[in-house]
């Protein structure tokens, strides 16, 4: 496949491959895992982010993975869009459509991400655009909950439980599940650009900003007991919001959270196809037929509570062997080899 | 062709098998009033709303009985001509003996269900539900307007503030506060329910212990809640006259100690009725001022007094403590804390406007 | 075999307004032959007075005027001449043609075009005569770099396309493109600028029109000093423009004559038009038959007494009143004025207002599609307009199906379709995606135009 990206499009695409499925849920799962504590333990995680990315920027013209790599890269991502159609059918079905079949409702998510997939990949990497204006007003809607926010839950703290500390940092790495995607398009990246320094710098802030104030939010709108109670934290909160000329605020954004998760369904279901193509030749059609087929079939199996935790659970672990030290093992094998 | 030929089946299909998740809104009875009462286990919800027949809004009401909300509303719906929907509810009237229970559990079906409203406002109402349903006294308006909008007035005018249903989940379990909601009661001269001040809860449940509606007011000042107006009225016996100020704007700064709370508090007030009228001198207005500082001190003092009493820390003491003063939350469960530490109250006055042209 | 008479005639075969006829010449004999349908006499007579005082005066080239030049003879070439309107001078002897260029030209004034009224600025508009059309387009560019060229396409070489450009400010690429693409048509006949279209665009079943349609020679002349390319077809008033975006089919001349702060409010409008034309009555669909909890306390209960006892389900009111204005549109387009304005208003209020209290759809959904349909037409182009009127019908269907759902499938599908159309290879959507800041700012707001000349020059050519 032929393409370049622009800087822009670049970080576009991968802040949407990292925000497109947690954004709504992350809150809830750090603050139960965490506690008040959610908030400096988001800070650091900021801080690997931004690492992370100067280290994949630094290393990744090394990053030469193998068929058995690729392989594993490939799976990993089938089984990332085969999770977040399964929330996003779970939180459709909780939310509105009780009694739809979401093989139904599925069916029209994946022929989306099939129509788009059989586009040319020009109109795949302009995909993300739709979204800029969801961004703005996400943050719009956030800020209408300022005057009812409560600042004194920002304390206290207790970092001294370590195994506290340590369950919100795996839980908050939710919010980087994307960023193994930085290796594969960076090279597609239109040449003489020197990332790092302000590029880099920008998108890990904005990325940060994004996710920080949204957890921000949604801990000082809601007391730390109540946050079992109110699984989808952040839509409660526009629920509970009272403007004029609607109301409710939360519908309008369960569904950009939608639209906002199929392009991310897509943008993954394109990185396989990449990737495919990259040692494969010939038949990306049918290659394109079958990841689909397999979006289609699989997630109804697991959209009930216990299957989706079942696939839920493993991501937190998976994902740090994914983005850390699967790369780091190319990395070095790259450079034994080279030496 | 062939995939034409697929696509035009599908729809088919589709259309054939008809919506899933599809609820017609002329197919639903929205209800703007719902009271619940009894207790835990058996359960009695009263539905009030609109009927709407031949162009023309009629008002009915409907009853049901179960061992939870939900159950009573099932029931309620097969005595019902459409489906309840609960998705415009404005009012949830709950008994005080119902609140005196452990009651969440009867709210949590209107918190969780994502259909549900909930910013609609939630009051306790003093003895049976029925006669609130059906008021003695002639409301010259449908209750399902009533109360959304008595309520609605008493968000305005500062009688009450945060008694959404969110909000009022939110401060009930919140261990640093504690939730007041307005109280109702049938007024015996007009047979007219009324809004008479605000019952305290301590913890999850009712006191039995209210506010009158000027402490009311008084409890939204200190809490730094304001709306658009908060009138308060004071006896000048020394004058005998009344002044009648309104409170625009609170500057609340709370000192804790280890052992004691001082809450000391700047009010911008304007006056809106003094009789005299004679403030135009500044030797009056100093003295005028001086007058609704001790006011407002004794306002306020009763206040705390009432909510100590009550064990209900209604105005989020404990938010700050357990934020900031580890030790303090620490001794103990803190509704008994609050109530037995001592509350230093300060007010200072500073008369900005004098309403009345002069 | 020498031309005669007879042959003359065989070959336009025999129609009855050719005039053919011998006639003196200094030399020899020739054979005058035009339609009269088609040629003014008396200008010919002039210029036959001429002609024959060059070829007494023995020049090289005296069959060379402003008017005339001269073929050697074939019976293919005079089919041609005389087909395309000129009378031809035959010499069987030297065996040429001498083909004076001497036209009737049946035309109407420059009238405003019907269907593009604007209300300051200039109001000529083409007609049927692409010569008289090119005029109107040159007379706004005075300069040396507007380029026109034929191209003449079919097998009997005489339906002529022309397509120009200003050849300092269009991309050469481009220029080729269409060259190619015209020159590679091989249609017999054709007639229309839709047939054209067809030709030139690359997505035929895309609803969005990819060219600019237009009857209006300054919408033409600033479109050209933008590098675009226009095609013109004789005996149609329409010219048509490309590459375009679907935001040019938001503006009008008239963004340009208004003040600035006027014109942006009515480009922003035009923007929110698209919105409610496309999705205010699969919004109003999916709102009352599925998501009614989103609707505010206050109208919560006018929208149920509108609705409460309509018999039908909300997608069959909505579309039962959508087919019935399209009706009435279609109905009143080619009807005289007055008879179409009597059917809009029999068609709009009475039937209208019966409707609504005969309880078959509810007032509410009266608004709704009238809303809509006036949207659409605030949409300056007639194209593009038709497009969108097409449009909220499958978006309709899917909040009939599944409310929101349906409708952000439809939204989804919608824009990918958008991202992959191209007008004359460039990108549909071009100032917004790929992203363009200067002229993204332009969509929105009329710019002042001394600021627009500054980035212009700035940024080089704008498309």
């Amino acid at each position: 496949m032929k393409f370049s990206l622009t800087p822009n499009q670049f970080f576009l695409i991968i802040f949407l491959l990292q925000s497109g499925i947690v954004f709504i849920t992350f809150q809830t799962r750090l603050l139960e895992a965490a506690g008040r504590n959610a908030w400096v333990i988001f800070i650091f995680t900021g801080v690997f982010q931004y690492l992370l990315l100067i280290f994949y920027e630094r290393q990744h013209s090394r990053f030469l993975p193998g068929p058995f790599v690729l392989l594993l890269y490939k799976l990993y991502w089938i089984y990332i869009n085969v999770l977040s159609l399964t929330n996003i059918l779970y939180s459709l079905s909780i939310w509105l459509y009780p009694n739809t079949p979401s093989i139904v409702l599925l069916l029209f998510m994946v022929t989306v991400s099939f129509y788009a997939n059989c586009c040319k990949p020009d109109t795949i990497i302009n995909l993300p655009v739709i979204i800029i204006p969801a961004i703005l007003l996400f943050f719009v809607s956030l800020l209408i909950a300022l005057p009812d926010l409560e600042w004194t839950w920002l304390f206290p703290l207790d970092l001294k439980d370590v195994e506290l500390v340590w369950n919100g940092f795996l839980t908050s790495q939710l919010t980087v599940v994307g960023v193994a995607s930085f290796l594969f398009l960076r090279k597609r990246v239109v040449t003489d650009v020197k990332m790092i320094g302000w590029p880099i710098a920008i998108y890990a802030g904005f990325w940060f900003l994004f996710f920080f104030m949204s957890l921000l939010v949604v801990q000082l709108f809601f007391p730390i007991e109540t946050i079992a109670v109110v699984p989808q934290a952040l839509l409660y909160l526009l629920k509970s919001q009272k403007v004029n000329f609607v109301e409710r605020l939360d519908l309008f954004f369960l569904f950009i959270w939608m639209m906002w998760s199929i392009i991310t369904v897509i943008l993954f279901a394109f990185l396989i196809r990449l990737v495919h193509a990259e040692t494969n030749s010939g038949k990306q059609y049918k290659f394109n037929l079958l990841i689909h087929a397999i979006f289609l079939l699989v997630p109804p199996f697991f959209s009930t509570r216990d299957r989706l935790d079942m696939i839920r659970e493993p991501l937190l672990y998976l994902h740090l062997f994914i983005v850390v030290v699967l790369p780091i093992f190319v990395f070095i094998k790259n450079r034994r080899q080279k030496t | 062709m062939r995939i034409q030929k697929g696509i035009i089946i599908v729809i088919l299909t589709l259309l054939l098998s008809g919506c899933w998740d599809e609820t017609q809104y002329k197919d639903l009875t929205i209800v703007p009033l719902v009271g619940i009462e009894g207790e835990e286990g058996d359960i009695t919800t009263m539905f009030a709303f609109p009927t709407f027949q031949n162009g023309k809004i009629e008002y009915s009401s409907s009853q049901g009985k179960g061992v939870s909300t939900r159950a009573a509303r099932s029931d309620a719906n097969h005595q019902t001509m459409e489906a309840l929907d609960m998705a415009h509810l404005e009012v949830i009237l709950m008994s005080a003996d119902l609140a005196k229970t452990d009651f969440a559990p009867s709210l949590d079906m209107f918190f969780r269900t994502p259909r549900n409203r909930i910013t609609s406002y939630i009051a306790i109402v003093e003895g049976e539900m029925g006669t609130y349903f059906n008021p003695p006294g002639n409301l010259k308006s449908e209750i399902s307007y009533y109360y959304p909008e008595l309520l609605r007035t008493v968000v305005l005018y500062s009688f009450g503030a945060n008694f959404t249903l969110q909000d009022a989940m939110k401060t009930m379990f919140d261990p640093g506060i504690d939730l007041a909601l307005p109280y109702l009661r049938i007024n015996e001269e007009t047979g007219i329910p009324k809004v008479v001040g605000s019952g305290l809860f301590s913890k999850q449940r009712y006191t039995g212990v209210t506010l009158s509606s000027s402490e009311s007011i008084s409890a939204v000042i200190m809490a730094d809640k304001l709306n658009k107006y908060a009138r308060i009225t004071f006896e000048w016996e020394a004058k005998n006259t009344q002044i009648t100020v309104n409170v625009m704007r609170v500057k609340k700064k709370w000192t804790i100690g280890t052992d004691t709370i001082t809450a000391s508090y700047h009010l911008d007030v304007a006056v809106e009725e003094y009789a005299p009228h004679n403030l135009h001198e500044k030797k009056n207005r100093e003295e005028a001022a001086a007058f609704l500082k001790t006011s407002f001190k004794e306002h306020f003092d009763a206040v705390i007094k009432k909510s100590q009493e009550a064990e209900s820390d209604i105005l989020g003491f404990g938010r700050k403590v357990r934020a900031f003063h580890q030790e303090l939350w620490n001794k103990g469960d803190w509704q008994q804390t609050y109530a037995n530490i001592p509350i230093q109250v300060e007010v200072d006055v500073r008369l900005k406007l004098t309403n009345i042209a002069e | 075999m020498k031309p005669n008479i007879e042959h003359v005639k065989k070959l336009v075969y025999e129609t009855d307004d050719l005039y053919v006829k011998m006639i003196d010449w200094p030399y020899e004999e020739g054979i005058i032959c035009y339609f009269t349908t088609l040629v003014d006499g008396g200008e010919l007579n002039k210029q036959l007075a001429l002609l024959k005082r060059q070829a007494e005066a023995k020049t090289q080239n005296w069959a060379i005027s402003a008017a005339s030049s001269s073929y050697p003879y074939t019976d293919d070439k005079l089919q041609n001449l005389l087909s395309l309107g000129e009378t031809a001078l035959i010499f069987p002897q030297a065996n040429i043609i001498v083909a004076i260029n001497l036209k009737k030209e049946q035309a109407r004034t420059t009238d405003e075009p019907e269907n593009e009224h604007v209300i300051t600025g200039s109001h000529e508009g083409f007609i049927e005569n692409k010569d008289t059309n090119i005029a109107l387009i040159r007379k706004r560019l005075l300069r040396a770099d507007f380029v026109v060229k034929n191209i003449y396409t079919g097998n009997k070489n005489s339906d002529i396309v022309t397509y120009a450009y200003i050849a300092t400010v269009t991309d050469p690429q481009l220029v080729e493109n269409i060259d190619k693409k015209l020159s590679a048509v091989s249609s017999d006949e054709f007639f229309t600028p839709g047939q054209l279209i067809e030709y030139v665009e690359e997505h035929t079943w895309s609803p969005f029109p990819q060219l600019l349609v237009t009857e209006r020679p300054d919408r033409v002349a600033s479109n050209l000093l933008e590098g675009r390319i226009v095609l013109l077809m004789d005996n149609s008033p329409t010219a048509v423009i490309g590459p375009v975006t679907l935001f040019s089919f938001f503006q009008t001349p008239d963004d340009f004559n208004s003040r600035t702060l006027v014109g942006s409010f009515y480009r922003l409008l035009r923007i929110f038009s698209l919105i409610t034309a496309i999705f205010l009555p699969a919004f109003y669909v999916s709102v009352v038959s599925f998501h009614s909890e989103i609707l505010p306390i206050e109208i919560s209960k006018q929208v149920k007494l509108a609705i409460n006892e309509i018999p039908y389900r909300p997608f069959l009111e909505a579309i039962l009143l959508e087919v019935f204005i399209e009706l009435i549109r279609e109905a009143s387009m080619r009807l005289p004025t007055p008879i179409g304005q009597t059917i809009a208003i029999v068609g709009g209020l009475v039937v209208g207002d019966a409707i609504v209290s005969a309880g078959l759809v509810s007032n509410l959904m009266v608004i709704v599609v009238a809303m809509t349909a006036i949207s659409s037409f605030v949409i300056p182009s007639a194209e593009m307009n038709m497009t969108i009127r097409i449009l909220r019908f499958p978006f309709m269907l899917g909040a009939a199906l599944f409310g929101f759902f349906g409708m952000v499938i439809g939204l989804l599908l919608l824009f990918i379709h958008l991202l992959n159309l191209r007008s004359l290879g460039r990108p549909y959507l071009s100032p917004v995606i790929p992203f363009d800041f200067t002229r993204f700012k332009d969509i929105f707001v009329r710019l002042p135009f001394l600021r627009f000349l500054r980035s212009t020059k700035k940024k080089g050519v704008r498309e």
